[in-house]
């Protein structure tokens, strides 16, 4: 009896869990350049309540197991392709395809990210908003007329009094083989893990890496609609094992009373 | 007498270990790939002892439920729902095949193919499936032929087991492969998709209210032939 009790709370913190990763992926639904995350569930281990064969001897129709209810045992980001909304900044820079921009973190490690929305600091560097310097730290002087980030990252910008545009460096992308390994750092970084794999450098549009697009930031990939409906299986989910409480519950009182 | 308290106790404990049944299947009702446990109570459930009375009612045992369950569009390139029987053959740590329908997978850093709890993904000839690191669409095709780029890889493993009711379940909505014999299956390969659990709401649910009541009415029976037999005990020992 307990053994039911025990399911059904556990199955209710299952989806507890589930409806926590939509209301973070429906929170960041506006987030340039998030991934959506899915729970992964599981069935935890079954007993063998009876073993499989007739207690005398007859044919063996087949064992009683009893599970123990599920969990969630591992939230995977989904690593789809966003929309891309124009923006026209100069800075702005969406990756079409495969790929994370490298982001030099104070303490000299590194961190990845597929938010392009850039800034310059003080010094003229290249940054992140939260003032991180993209790799490879690309400094633009004060006085550059027109910034231009082309597709296999190179940046140029004219200066006054010339004709053609200098170079100034080229911003390189990294990929993983499997990014749903990366670790969420929040503020739209990620970072290495050991499953993830060591990143793969190259500049844009080489080595499978996808390609830059200036003025163009890249929107989340959350689904509104298909999170609603998640959400709504989750909760029905959730509503069902608490029924399943209330029954073990009436059982037990039930089984109480045989003694008056 | 004595008997008739038997029967009632032996289907209170019954009925208590088939409600832990659907209360396994309610908790698994989001769970992709699980199938649901039926029991059977066979139609000769009903034994009789030596003295000719009948013995209650006893679950027989079950068996994973193996209807397909619905699928469920999520575009992920290492989604994979199989259309009609079968299962996919993966390997645990311990290097031993298991059997699952539950085709959601990752790559690990290595570029082998993987469940979420770590599981590797067979090949038909039994290899874990690994994806070159060249990157580069992931396809599979409706007969389970893998590429990368245009680049084919190998050929997703899909078996039947011959006979499916002797199976041993396991966690992760897998099964122990453990001396069962397995055929090729004939199931379509669906890329970017999941199959959700079998679980049907409504049936979990009418069989949890019946099997509350069907408690309580042998509890009433219980204590029925507890009142019949204290009546016993004082009329008969008035003389």
């Amino acid at each position: 009896m307990l053994r039911a009790l025990r399911t059904a709370a556990l199955g209710m913190s299952t989806q507890q869990t589930s409806v926590d990763n939509t209301a973070n992926n429906l929170a960041n639904a506006n987030t340039t350049g998030f991934k959506r995350a899915r729970v992964s569930f599981q069935d935890l281990l079954y007993q063998r309540v009876r073993a499989a064969g007739g207690e005398d001897g007859a044919a063996p129709p087949a064992a009683l197991q009893l599970g123990h209810g599920a969990m969630a045992v591992a939230t995977v980001g989904t690593f789809t392709q966003g929309g891309f909304s124009e923006t026209g900044n100069a800075l702005d820079v969406a990756i079409s395809g495969e790929g994370f921009f490298v982001v030099q973190m104070p303490d000299g490690s590194q961190s990845y990210t597929r938010d392009g929305t850039f800034t310059l600091s003080a010094e003229g560097v290249v940054v992140t908003p939260s003032g991180f310097a993209v790799e490879p730290g690309i400094e633009i002087p004060p006085d550059a007329l027109e910034v231009q980030i082309q597709a296999d990252g190179t940046v140029r910008a004219r200066l006054p009094g010339e004709d053609e545009p200098t170079e100034l460096g080229q911003i390189e992308l990294v990929r993983f083989q499997n990014p749903a390994g990366l670790r969420m750092m929040g503020g739209n970084l990620y970072g290495r893990t050991e499953a993830s794999g060591d990143p793969i450098q190259a500049p844009p549009g080489m080595d499978g890496l996808g390609t830059l697009q200036q003025g163009v930031l890249e929107t989340s990939n959350v689904d509104v609609v298909q999170e609603m409906v998640e959400l709504i299986s989750s909760q029905r989910a959730y509503e069902l094992n608490s029924k399943m409480v209330q029954a073990a519950e009436e059982m037990l009182q039930i089984a109480n009373n045989v003694k008056r | 007498m004595l008997h008739r308290l038997r029967n009632a106790v032996a289907s209170m404990g019954e009925l208590a270990l088939r409600q832990d049944r659907v209360a396994n299947n309610l908790a698994n009702a989001n769970t992709v790939g699980f199938q649901r446990d039926r029991a059977f109570a066979q139609a000769l459930d009903e034994r009789l002892d030596h003295e000719g009375t009948a013995q209650s009612t006893r679950v027989a045992g079950q068996w994973a439920d193996q209807t397909g369950g619905s699928l469920q569009e999520t575009g992920g390139p290492l989604h994979l729902a199989l259309e009609g029987e079968g299962f996919f053959a993966v390997q645990d740590a311990s290097g031993q095949t298991r059997y699952t329908r539950a085709g959601e997978f990752v790559l690990d850093a290595d570029g082998t193919v993987r469940s979420p709890g770590g599981l590797a993904l067979l090949r038909d000839d039994g290899v874990p499936l690994t994806l070159p690191p060249s990157g580069g669409e992931i396809a599979v095709t409706t007969g389970g032929e893998v590429s990368v780029g245009g680049v084919a890889v190998g050929r997703v493993s899909v078996v039947q087991p011959i006979d499916p009711r002797a199976l041993v379940r396991l966690d992760g909505a897998t099964y122990a492969s453990a001396g069962v014999a397995v055929e090729p299956a004939e199931a379509r390969v669906r890329q970017g998709f999941l199959e959700s659990s079998n679980v049907d709401a409504v049936r979990e649910m009418t069989d949890l209210i019946a099997h509350v009541r069907l408690f309580e009415s042998q509890q009433k029976a219980l204590q029925t032939t507890d009142d019949v037999l204290g009546a016993v005990a004082r009329s008969l020992g008035s003389f």
